[in-house]
């Protein structure tokens, strides 16, 4: 995807459309708010959490920050580029549920064999209340990283196997209204 | 860990100490860290509205100086703005002052942040247009879409992928992505600045040639009402919460595309169209016209003005004011929750067009010459307060809260009890307003009015009716007088009749022909009124001035008779309803009006007039005139010299015209012998007292006599010639209106002044001050609260002298004025009055001295009936000191006679004044950074004439509280401040050179 310039081509617009559910103009409308945004357009790890420290004043999002990198950066070239920002813009403000449980299945699932291990999640979730911080009051039966992590995996993993398969992690979130409502946060807003 | 840091700070803001200071100053503090922005933005909602309305001119002043990348403050500000009415206007009006401040560099972000927030801000006042920003505004639960902003959704959806990690912690930070993700974008050809947002700058043009003419646009301004119900009725219907669909907002935005800016393609970003529209000022509202004041309607709630016919006046609440926004998605009925809405817009309207009208009376006054003023003020008021009651409280002083949604009403300003202060060029004036600390709506309020000449219902002790009987014989001055002439001139009167009734007339059924439009007050703009416009429209016939009585013949029996007998047509020439409705139950005459209306149409005209000759300079604007004298310009260049005699004709009618009605003052007020105003004050006082009135009015200093009357008389008078005043919730307020002043800086001041008097309460240092409420409506205007039962030193002298209260050649001082009025220094009274003064001196010299107060002659100073010393006036603080004298060198003013009254420098008094004065230094010391921050967060960039010299004004309040020395040392250092305030030679300079050069003594 192009270094910086001002305008998507035709090409780029093209290919895009194929790939995002949004129209040209659209397109071209984020494309400029991200080469704003993005002068160089690409983002590397260190500006990405930057960016989250920003949001993050109080905890230490570095390392929930890298995850998420990842997950983005499709072509795992250590950039995020405009073409992978918008594609997963495209699933979190346009996918059905389906689409975006996929997308974030990837997230958990580090080492990409289709399973997330509890020490996969521990690892995320581990991260996110590093990000978070103290900031949010939490019931008793999930104030750590460990404590919920156990709750997820007595509740999801239905054959005990120690491993959640994507069917066990998306049958888990719908079942839990805060995660469907958490996971519609852009829906109808971009 | 690298966020050690700020995991300390989130321990200090979860800690029992963390209070609204400390949100404020760590807000200042960082400002752009968009995470702690928010998070403190957030705190700041759990304190209750009243400490965060203390903070709103730095809140303001931070918000737009330093535009940021967080959208917190401004959301915040914005939210609490449609939580609480008093804070809308509030921001409204320090936004509409910055606004001005930075129209001549419209390219900046600050620049273009406050217009932004202004117009979210009227939106929210107003309700009127529905766009995007709007429904920003409202919808919580968000209609609203994201900008372009992609770090924001990076972080948004990275919240989106710890859902299932964590639920529970992805609520705030994904608003948090959503709030700055709605942070609008420009992507305009030219724009290098962005950043802050503010998706406009191709709009600028437009915007810059609406700005320039002024009110040129006006007639196309007031938004047509049935656009504004139809977009309404769009917001409403959208689903609370629903999604738009994406092709609907295309089609809503893409007609505007089209006619948008050439070579901007964007021109259409949504939002734009009301920044474009709406950034002038006072977009919907200006001062009521004299038809309006005159129907008695002006400030009524005008539903049919915004609303659709369904919503009726019974669907309305009668305290609209305390409704929140939020409920307009809840499910019972969105008619009623629009029909609220109406309500609330309505009152902004009334509350803003209030007080529009009250400055713009002191603008009309700087053209009527000085002695027919008073007079011009009194009638402009008698006709304001056919309008009232109405549903107004005046912001700051109104004690409704967000709990507590109750606010005053305003009832009746007394004409009699308004005073005009003459200073150099401007005419500030102070009025008393009545208000009733109810709910009632003006219905029910009318309904309980008393009338004051019949009904004795209730039990009154025979002295105060007399005394009432006697007032409503002042109080409606010409009035009765005026009645009583009516039967026996009118037949004789029949020839003047036939002179004077047909142009009255005219005059007046042309002005409602023109106020025929359907908006027709916010087509007349201020400082003109419409009538004027018509009244001289033939500026070469010899008539146009006559609706004021022309009085070169016989007596004093004969002018009042003509403007009574005018006075009728005019009545029935109105076809008003409502008006004759108002007439009716009006216990005032109709001579009264009459002589009101003519002072003020004569105020008009003169200002039409002036503004008429200043419109042909070349380069003057054209404006607000394009009416009836478009076609009567031409005639009136030719004839620029007729101008000039009507001017002279009306001024001299003008003062024909006081000058009969101070005759018939004089002979009431002297004939009509015993018994005074009211209360408690023995009759022979009350006759001197009016006396004193008497030759004051004519004065130059009218002022000084009105502030003598002792407060508590003041009030039991007014309460007792008000046909409100026998209701319970009844009080009475006391304000300063100024225009062509910024009384930014003296709000600044009485913000420190009070701040340094909650640390003295708090430090439990017994001094004394008190604090006066300031309200900006604008760069230029505002009221002052005044201070009761005070005089200014200066006039206490002035009056000493005049009485020839000491022997010939001896001074007058404070300390002859204290044993005269309080007693021998050995009694009881002295000795209370001493100790005040004392308590209030030590309070007020530190004030003086932290905040370098200069300009401390004796008409700032002022002294109130239990002896209390009170400074005002803080137009020279921090860096600025009066220009041409740099001599107010001691620290603060102690001059001999303040020493005299204290006991001498060798007294007990003295000793305690200064034990007392260090301890008051020393809290405040302790304090520095509670004073220091509010100053340091109004001064960057700042227009205020107090930061304009010195490079840091805080810095400089540190230094000053020396707070590199020890205890002990800062305890020396105040003795020696003390010392060499004594009697300081400067001091007495200054005071001399006031004398000799602006004789104040």
């Amino acid at each position: 995807m192009g270094k910086s310039q001002s305008k998507l081509t035709t090409e780029e617009l093209k290919d895009l459309q194929r790939c995002t559910r949004f129209d040209k103009k659209e397109l071209q409308q984020w494309y400029k708010g991200f080469i704003k945004d993005c002068p160089s357009g690409e983002l590397d790890k260190p500006e990405f959490q930057k960016i989250y420290k920003q949001f993050f004043p109080f905890g230490d999002p570095s390392t929930f920050a890298d995850y998420v990198f990842n997950v983005f950066d499709s072509n795992k070239n250590g950039k995020i580029d405009f073409k992978e920002f918008i594609v997963a813009l495209s699933v979190t403000s346009r996918g059905d549920l389906e689409d975006k449980l996929q997308w974030a299945f990837q997230l958990y699932d580090i080492d990409q064999d289709q399973s997330i291990t509890y020490d996969e999640m521990l690892s995320i979730v581990d991260a996110i209340y590093k990000m978070v911080g103290t900031m949010v009051k939490l019931p008793p039966d999930e104030d750590t990283a460990e404590k919920r992590v156990s709750k997820i995996f007595s509740l999801m993993d239905k054959d005990r196997d120690g491993r959640l398969t994507f069917d066990e992690f998306k049958e888990g979130s719908m079942k839990d209204p805060t995660i469907v409502q958490a996971l519609s946060l852009y829906d109808g807003l971009v | 860990m690298m966020n050690s840091g700020n995991s300390l700070l989130l321990r200090l803001f979860k800690s029992e100490f963390f209070n609204a200071w400390i949100a404020v100053s760590y807000l200042y503090k960082y400002p752009d860290a968009v995470g702690i922005q928010h998070y403190l933005c957030n705190e700041l909602k759990r304190f209750p509205l009243e400490e965060v309305e203390f903070f709103l001119p730095q809140l303001v002043h931070l918000l737009i100086s330093r535009p940021s990348e967080s959208v917190a403050l401004e959301n915040f500000i914005l939210d609490r703005c449609q939580i609480s009415s008093h804070m809308a206007i509030l921001t409204l009006w320090y936004l509409q002052a910055y606004t001005s401040d930075l129209a001549a560099s419209p390219n900046t972000p600050s620049f273009k942040l406050c217009k932004r927030v202004f117009n979210k801000c009227q939106a929210i006042v107003f309700a009127t247009e529905t766009s995007e920003e709007y429904e920003d505004v409202y919808g919580k639960n968000s209609i609203s879409k994201v900008k372009e902003n992609a770090f924001s959704a990076m972080v948004g959806m990275g919240v989106m992928l710890a859902a299932f990690g964590q639920p529970l912690m992805t609520k705030s930070p994904g608003q948090l992505a959503l709030a700055q993700g709605r942070r609008p974008r420009a992507f305009s050809v030219s724009d290098t600045v962005d950043d802050n947002g503010a998706g406009d700058s191709q709009v600028q043009p437009q915007q810059l040639q609406q700005h320039q003419p002024g009110n040129q646009t006006e007639s196309q301004q007031p938004t047509n009402p049935t656009n504004n119900v139809a977009s309404h009725e769009r917001g409403r219907s959208t689903p609370a919460g629903g999604h738009v669909v994406k092709n609907d907002a295309d089609v809503a935005i893409s007609p505007k595309s089209a006619t948008g800016e050439p070579g901007s393609p964007h021109a259409s970003v949504p939002g734009m169209n009301i920044t474009a529209q709406s950034i002038q000022r006072n977009h919907f509202v200006s001062s009521p016209s004299l038809e309006d004041l005159r129907g008695g309607q002006a400030f009524r709630l005008r539903r049919d003005r915004f609303s659709s016919p369904r919503h009726s006046h019974d669907t309305a609440p009668s305290s609209p004011v305390s409704l929140k926004f939020s409920d307009h998605d809840s499910i019972d009925g969105r008619s009623s929750a629009a029909s609220l809405e109406l309500a609330r817009r309505s009152y902004f309207h009334s509350e803003m067009q209030f007080l529009l009208a009250l400055v713009d009376i002191a603008t009309r006054l700087v053209i009527v010459p000085k002695p027919a003023r008073l007079s011009a003020l009194r009638a402009e008021l008698t006709l304001l307060n056919h309008n009232l009651p109405a549903e107004i409280c005046i912001p700051l002083w109104c004690k409704a809260t967000v709990e507590k949604p109750s606010h005053h009403r305003v009832v009746r300003i007394p004409p009699q009890d308004a005073v005009v202060l003459n200073s150099a060029d401007r005419v500030p004036y102070l009025l008393q307003v009545e208000i009733l600390e109810t709910d009632m709506s003006v219905e029910e309020i009318r309904a309980q009015r008393r009338d004051l000449h019949e009904s004795e219902d209730e039990g009154v002790d025979p002295q105060e009716e007399k005394a009432r009987t006697k007032e409503v014989e002042i109080s409606e001055d010409g009035a009765i007088k005026l009645e009583d002439a009516i039967p026996t001139n009118e037949s004789s009167e029949g020839a003047n009749k036939d002179s004077f009734g047909p142009t009255v007339e005219e005059a007046t059924t042309s002005s409602s022909t023109t106020n025929g439009q359907p908006t027709a007050e916010a087509v007349s703009r201020p400082p003109v009124g419409s009538l004027a416009d018509l009244a001289i429209s033939p500026p070469g016939s010899p008539v146009p001035s006559s609706p004021i009585i022309s009085t070169d013949s016989t007596g004093r029996m004969k002018s009042p008779a003509p403007s009574a007998g005018s006075g009728r047509p005019v009545t029935h020439s109105r076809s008003n309803e409502a008006y004759l409705q108002t007439v009716l139950r009006r216990r005032a005459s109709n001579s009264a009006d009459d002589f009101a209306e003519k002072m003020r149409t004569a105020a008009v005209m003169l200002a039409q007039l002036s503004q008429q000759q200043a419109a042909q300079q070349p380069g003057a604007g054209p404006n607000g005139t394009s009416r009836s004298n478009s076609q009567s310009r031409s005639s009136i260049k030719a004839k620029a010299t007729s101008v000039e005699d009507i001017r002279a004709k009306i001024i001299k009618e003008m003062m024909a015209l006081e000058e009969q009605r101070m005759q018939r003052m004089k002979l009431e007020g002297v004939s009509s012998g015993v018994g005074g105003g009211g209360g408690e004050g023995a009759g022979s006082e009350m006759l001197e007292d009016e006396r004193k009135i008497m030759a004051n009015v004519t004065s130059d200093d009218p002022s000084a006599a009105v502030f003598a009357e002792d407060w508590e008389t003041k009030m039991n008078r007014i309460r007792a010639n008000s046909p409100y005043g026998h209701l319970p919730s009844w009080q009475l307020l006391s304000v300063i209106v100024k225009q062509g002043a910024d009384l930014r800086q003296e709000q600044l001041a009485c913000q420190l002044i009070r701040e340094m008097g909650w640390i003295w309460e708090r430090a439990k240092v017994d001094v004394w001050i008190t604090y006066m409420r300031i309200l900006v409506t604008s760069d230029n205007s505002g009221l002052i609260e005044t201070v009761r039962n005070t005089i200014s030193i200066h006039s206490i002298k002035k009056d000493a002298y005049a009485r020839r209260l000491n022997e010939v050649g001896v001074v007058f001082t404070l300390y002859d004025y204290f044993r005269q009025k309080f007693g021998d220094p050995a009694s009881e009274r002295y000795i209370k009055a001493q100790d005040n003064f004392m308590r209030s001196l030590a309070a007020y010299s530190v004030i003086t001295y932290v905040l370098q107060i200069r300009d401390r002659h004796n008409g700032n100073i002022l002294l109130d009936t239990e002896g209390h010393i009170i400074h005002i006036d803080f137009g020279f603080m921090l860096s600025n000191s009066p220009g041409s004298v740099g001599f107010e060198l001691a620290p603060f003013k102690l001059p001999q006679e303040y020493l005299d009254v204290l006991g001498g420098v060798n007294s007990e008094k003295f000793a305690e004044f200064k034990v007392l004065l260090k301890k008051a230094f020393m809290a405040i010391r302790k304090h520095t950074e509670n004073i220091v921050l509010l100053i340091d967060m109004m001064s960057k960039d700042s227009k205020l004439p107090c930061f304009q010299y010195g490079d840091n004004a805080a810095q400089a309040v540190r230094d000053r509280l020396v707070l590199n020395l020890t205890e002990v040392q800062a305890e020396e250092f105040v003795e020696k401040l003390i010392m060499s305030s004594c009697c300081n030679v400067f001091t007495r300079l200054y005071d001399t050179f006031q004398y000799y050069s602006n004789g104040i003594l």
